[in-house]
């Protein structure tokens, strides 16, 4: 249970506000890079700020403070440059640090431009997304996580959810809701709407834990029938903090992202990578991306996919989570952890140190621990996480099970199983 | 545990049957740990002469 101050200190992000300031260390992807196949320019709002990220002709991105300094017209609606973006209000041209470089109406000999900046940030593109970095120099290295990175088939759920991004990250260090939410719960939709609800998430826990690592927590669950050899327990998976829960089983990885646009929406990803092995694919040139629906039209939640059922949770919860009112177990332990990451590491930004997760060297990858064999439940995993997770809208749904199904057969007949 | 005040730190209560417990970090010396609120102060004394 938090007071009420601790509770707005962890979830208002945007500027001047503690969290605000710590989230502003790390890259976010704001973008699909399709997105700009018809336009050079779109608004973004992220961490509270509305900016515009372009695309320059020869595909350098840029982003900058939405509102131009002049008269705050929209530079979503001016012209791009290779240096830069032109407001289309009055001309005012800006490069890529915000500086203005041109004022036409102004005389040559004015130094007036010299004394107007934009707010500006960096962008980069990396896995078919455009990524970004609003925060203070020096720019730390945009990380290569492996799922961004690795060869294999990539598809991309998303929507846009109307709740604080924390209370979606606190679900990634609550173990337990796994067998109660996808496991329970899932069985009993199952017996009354008529469906069999997966097995692999229904396995009791007798034993969790949480580590502490450069890039955020490990999660270890030992589930009943199991030792500390299993996966679950030995490898593990990690939240990467601030945003993002590493997850994946047989070679189907993924990285859950979620954005904070402002304090009271998050834009949720399911960003997976596909590389079974034994499979063989055609080179994908860029993810497959769609948008999942979580909500009928009257109104309902859709509950009978996994992560339907956590974003009932999230959304449920309230739109910012009143944890003035929560009654915490011992079962939530991880929970008080994460929210003593978050405070420690305001400390260590406003101290001038660098947050968790920073990264400052050029690096090519940097892979993740995650569990290979999940759940004990071998290859079976992959059906039932395609059908009966957010994969199932997935336009490449029967692309993704046969790709699975074949590098299984692949595998039982060189003898590698797996 | 350093005796510095706990306002800049985190405190989180949480319950295991009737014992009211705190998940406790300290901003100051980075103490993490749980403090557990005695109902009735016992002590068992080892044996001795």
């Amino acid at each position: 249970m938090l007071t009420v101050e601790q509770n707005e200190e962890l979830t208002s992000v945007g500027p001047g506000t503690r969290m605000g300031a710590l989230l502003r260390r790390y890259w976010y992807p704001i973008a699909f890079e399709q997105d700009f196949d018809d336009r050079p320019s779109k608004t973004v709002r992220l961490l509270g700020e509305d900016w515009t990220l372009y695309k320059t002709p020869s595909g350098r991105y840029g982003i900058i403070a939405e509102h131009c300094p002049h008269r705050r017209a929209s530079l979503t609606y001016g012209v791009v440059h290779e240096d830069g973006i032109r407001c289309g209000y009055h001309g005012w041209r800006f490069g890529f640090d915000g500086q203005c470089l041109e004022q036409p109406a102004e005389s040559d000999s004015s130094n007036f431009r010299d004394r107007v900046r934009a707010r500006a940030g960096q962008a980069q593109p990396l896995g078919g997304m455009v990524w970004v970095y609003v925060g203070p120099d020096p720019v730390p290295e945009l990380p290569r996580f492996d799922v961004y990175v690795l060869d294999g088939i990539r598809d991309i759920g998303y929507t846009t959810l109307p709740c604080n991004w924390l209370q979606i990250m606190e679900n990634s260090v609550d173990p337990h809701h796994v067998e109660w939410l996808h496991g329970y719960y899932f069985e009993f939709l199952g017996t009354i709407s008529g469906f069999e609800a997966p097995k692999s998430f229904q396995k009791k826990h007798v034993k969790v834990a949480f580590d502490e690592f450069e890039f955020g927590i490990i999660k270890r669950r030992m589930l009943e029938g199991h030792s500390d050899q299993d996966d679950d327990w030995k490898i593990g998976h990690p939240l990467v903090f601030p945003c993002g829960m590493r997850v994946g089983g047989q070679w189907m990885d993924q990285m859950q992202i979620r954005v904070p646009i402002d304090d009271t929406r998050t834009w949720k990803l399911f960003y997976t990578l596909h590389h079974p092995e034994g499979g063989t694919w055609a080179r994908q040139d860029r993810p497959v991306v769609y948008e999942f629906p979580w909500r009928r039209e009257d109104g309902s939640l859709i509950t009978d996919y996994v992560e339907g059922q956590d974003i009932m949770a999230w959304v449920s919860q309230g739109t910012i989570v009143d944890r003035s009112t929560e009654h915490l177990g011992r079962s939530d332990a991880g929970v008080a952890m994460l929210r003593k990451m978050f405070k420690e590491n305001m400390q260590i930004a406003e101290d001038g140190g660098d947050p968790v997760g920073t990264v400052r060297t050029p690096h090519e990858i940097i892979e993740l621990p995650c569990e290979k064999d999940k759940f004990g439940a071998g290859t079976a995993f992959t059906d039932q996480w395609i059908n009966g997770g957010s994969m199932r809208y997935a336009p490449i749904r029967e692309e993704l099970l046969a790709l699975h199904r074949d590098a299984a057969a692949a595998r039982e007949k060189a003898g590698t199983g797996g | 545990m350093c005796a510095a005040p706990l306002d800049k730190g985190l405190v989180s209560e949480s319950w295991a049957a009737d014992q009211r417990i705190f998940f406790t970090w300290c901003a100051a010396c980075s103490w993490m740990g749980d403090v557990v609120r005695y109902e009735r102060v016992a002590i068992d004394e080892p044996e001795h002469g």
